[in-house]
């Protein structure tokens, strides 16, 4: 019976509090007020309050007609402190009489995330009004309230094992239409990537042997110009260099056939070239019409040789 | 007529040097085991009139080495010992008392045996003082000394000099002038084959220098066709455009090797050379690759002779910055192997 008193106790005091923030309070009348007055304030529950909720306050003020609100007073949309945001300032006059009407609200928002049951408070406002003489200020009082803790709840009764369901399965977007483009995509990037290693050498078994491309410019110089036998030396030279990732000089040959072993059946063949080329190069030999013949048929064996080991 | 026989006698000639001077190889590697590299170098210096500093560890075989190439050439030979008291005027003078009692003056070695000293042979050089190696950059450079109110000419000196590695204490470090005299500076190692190693030891043939060094006929070339030899073989044999141009790109390679996109681990391109090869060091290069290119048989300068004789000739004319100093031999190595296979040849 105590127990039942006392609840019917709390409730009515609830009840007294809701119905003193809620309520409208008009206290005074509009005709005779010589200073700007709160004649109404809308603060909405003032406890069970979560973390994340929007509290709206709306305020009305009357002031003499003389009076008007400096909107300099207004606080500043955004951060109050590291729980509390402004997030909206309105502000709305009417004149009725010898009297303005201001209508304020804020719009405030609480990012506490209190524990267990937490009492807070917003912040007074100072209002300042002003007419050709004089300043008047109205201070709108602080605001407590209680917010409570987020918790995990279940529901009571019945099977609660199942309670916490998986998301619905999102809604496929069906994109058959742009499928084969990406196909063509995918297998155009493919392509591209697959030649740009074969460019940087990484893929050995397709590339092309140093000797094919050296046998290629030889052709081409044997067409341009009669008078290219350096050139062409230095082709095959160059194609040498390539394999090897070096420079090979003639006496550095057996090192060179030791490296790479597939030119082993044509290792005459190559010493006779390179002291062909010392001759030409660098003691002033002469070659004769068949230098080209020779070296395009140098250059095919040393690319057929080349292919071997692959 | 006369003029193609003339041609046909030089030519003989040379043929003939050229077996002397395989001869005298052989003969050098019968004395000294293992070391065909160096005896060939030292015979391109001979061959292209330039002096021969040898550097190596101790007992390794520079002086033997020195002595019997001194010998096969023949000539007046001379030597001396570097010591911290040695004086400029102990090379050129000595005093004493006479027969009479009377205090004398005689010509040192030096001047001992006027023209036809061949060979001066100058162990430990780094043990004489500066004074001493001003007086030899002279002779080295110019062939000639002051001496007696008379300047006396050597025509057909070669200057032989060595120093040990090892030993630092009370030594004067060569300046760079004096290094740059020296058209080589070669590095005797001792032979790392096990089978060259155990004949050193137990063939008593090698235990005393001095008997061995008697055993190889003396006298092999005549010294004073040298010269001669020398100039013959630079005037004919052949270094095309294209082989001065390789031979260019590596002398400057060497100087700034960052412009050619050398690189070093751990080194900076850029501040690594502090001096290289001047106008002499890149002279004595062409010189010795000619004379390389000779004793090969070939009639002109081809890469290889650059290879051969690259490391003697240039790596005491390279200097490093400060910082990698102590890294230096490693350093230089690697930076001309780097060289080499960086120059592409035409």
């Amino acid at each position: 019976m105590r127990y039942l008193i006392i609840q019917l106790f709390c409730l009515l005091l609830s009840y007294c509090n809701m119905a003193l923030s809620e309520t409208n309070t008009e206290t005074h009348d509009d005709s005779i007020i010589s200073a700007p007055i709160v004649t109404k304030s809308v603060l909405g529950r003032d406890f069970g309050i979560l973390v994340g909720d929007i509290i709206s306050h709306q305020y009305t003020i009357i002031t003499p007609k003389s009076f008007s609100l400096t909107s300099s007073s207004l606080p500043s949309e955004g951060k109050l402190s590291y729980w509390l945001v402004l997030n909206k300032v309105s502000n709305s006059v009417s004149s009725n009489g010898e009297t303005n009407r201001y209508t304020l609200s804020f719009d405030y928002q609480t990012f506490y995330a209190p524990l267990d049951v937490h009492h807070l408070v917003i912040p007074a406002i100072e209002l300042s009004f002003s007419n050709n003489k004089k300043i008047s200020t109205l201070t709108i009082p602080p605001w407590s309230f209680i917010s409570s803790p987020l918790k995990e709840l279940t529901p009571s009764g019945g099977d609660t094992s199942d309670f916490m369901q998986a998301d619905i399965t999102p809604q496929k977007i069906d994109l058959a239409s742009k499928r084969h483009f990406i196909y063509l995509l995918v297998a155009l990037f493919t392509l591209l990537f697959l030649f740009w290693l074969y460019l940087a050498g990484h893929i050995t078994l397709w590339s092309i042997s140093p000797f094919h491309l050296a046998r290629h410019q030889i052709n081409q110089l044997n067409k341009q110009s009669s008078n290219a036998s350096v050139a062409a030396i230095q082709a095959v030279h160059c194609a040498f260099n390539s394999r090897a990732g070096h420079i090979v000089f003639t006496h550095q040959l057996d090192l060179f056939l030791e490296q790479q072993a597939q030119f082993d059946v044509l290792s005459i063949e190559i010493n006779d070239f390179f002291q062909f080329s010392d001759q030409i190069i660098f003691m002033g030999h002469q070659a004769d019409e068949s230098l080209y013949a020779y070296l395009i048929k140098l250059c095919r064996q040393l690319a057929l040789a080349d292919k071997v080991i692959k | 007529m006369a003029v193609n026989t003339a041609e046909y006698q030089a030519e003989l000639s040379m043929s003939t040097w050229h077996n002397l001077i395989q001869q005298m190889e052989t003969k050098v590697n019968s004395v000294m085991l293992g070391q065909e590299e160096i005896v060939r170098l030292m015979m391109i210096a001979t061959l292209s009139r330039g002096h021969i500093l040898l550097e190596g560890d101790v007992g390794v075989g520079k002086t033997t080495l020195l002595k019997t190439v001194a010998e096969l050439i023949g000539g007046s030979f001379e030597r001396i010992e570097g010591t911290v008291d040695l004086m400029p005027h102990d090379l050129i003078y000595y005093t004493y008392i006479n027969k009479e009692g009377k205090p004398a003056v005689d010509a040192g070695p030096i001047l001992k045996h006027g023209n036809d000293l061949s060979i001066f042979f100058f162990n430990e050089i780094n043990r004489a003082r500066p004074q001493v190696h001003s007086l030899l950059l002279r002779i080295m450079a110019e062939r000639s000394v002051t001496a007696f109110n008379k300047t006396h000419h050597f025509p057909h000196l070669q200057v032989f000099a060595d120093r040990n590695s090892i030993e630092k204490d009370e030594t004067f470090e060569l300046p760079a002038a004096a290094r740059d005299r020296f058209m080589m500076e070669l590095k005797v190692k001792q032979p790392e084959s096990q089978a060259l190693l155990t004949q050193l030891m137990f063939n008593t043939i090698y235990h005393d220098a001095d008997r061995l060094i008697d055993s190889v006929s003396k006298d092999v070339l005549n010294f004073k066709d040298l010269n001669q030899v020398a100039a013959t073989i630079q005037s004919t044999i052949d270094a095309s455009p294209l082989i001065q141009d390789y031979a260019y790109h590596l002398c400057r390679a060497l100087r700034q090797p960052d412009s050619y996109g050398i690189t070093l681990s751990d080194v900076d391109m850029k501040s690594l050379i502090k001096g290289g090869m001047g106008p002499r060091g890149i002279s004595y290069l062409a010189k010795a690759a000619r004379v390389n290119a000779w004793i090969k048989g070939r009639t002109a300068i081809v890469p290889e002779d650059f290879h051969s004789v690259l490391s003697s000739c240039a790596k005491h004319r390279i200097f490093l910055n400060p910082a990698y100093d102590f890294n230096r031999d490693q350093i230089i190595d690697e930076l001309i192997h780097a060289v080499l296979n960086t120059i592409q040849a035409p």
